[in-house]
């Protein structure tokens, strides 16, 4: 990764590295789930919700803080199988 | 120093603070412990 200039600019303190995903089809695999995820920096761990509650969302963690922005900018509103991500910040 | 140095520190200093590296512990602890399993990083997946 070449050396991205640090942008010398102050976070909200809601940003944070672990994203919430909402609205995700239920058959989604890790390899779309990096795929689409991955494009943003590197991932530190996705969890997919597994039970009849949380089926359809997922935790992903991002290593850098500036790529979850990064990641939450670009992908709300993403289009995945024909339903629209809901990506938040988890608190 | 001038204050806007300063404050550029303390502000990078933040950052470094919240971009410190997560273990499995802080993830564990961070994450709601069920009803989500791990997704296991597809061979194909290099990361960034």
């Amino acid at each position: 990764m070449a050396a991205r200039q640090r942008q010398q600019l102050r976070l909200p303190p809601e940003v944070n590295r672990a994203l919430y995903v909402r609205n995700l089809p239920f058959k989604i695999t890790a390899e779309e789930m990096y795929d689409i995820f991955g494009k943003f920096g590197a991932i530190r761990q996705i969890r997919l919700g597994n039970a009849a509650d949380t089926r359809g969302t997922a935790f992903v963690v991002y290593e850098d803080i500036f790529d979850a922005k990064t990641a939450v900018d670009h992908l709300s509103g993403f289009n995945v199988c024909g339903r629209y991500l809901v990506v938040l910040y988890y608190q | 120093m001038t204050p806007e140095a300063m404050q550029q520190m303390r502000w990078a200093s933040e950052i470094e603070a919240r971009n410190r590296p997560l273990t499995d512990e802080d993830l564990d602890a961070m994450l709601p412990p069920e009803g989500f399993k791990i997704l296991k990083p597809p061979d194909s997946y290099v990361p960034l």
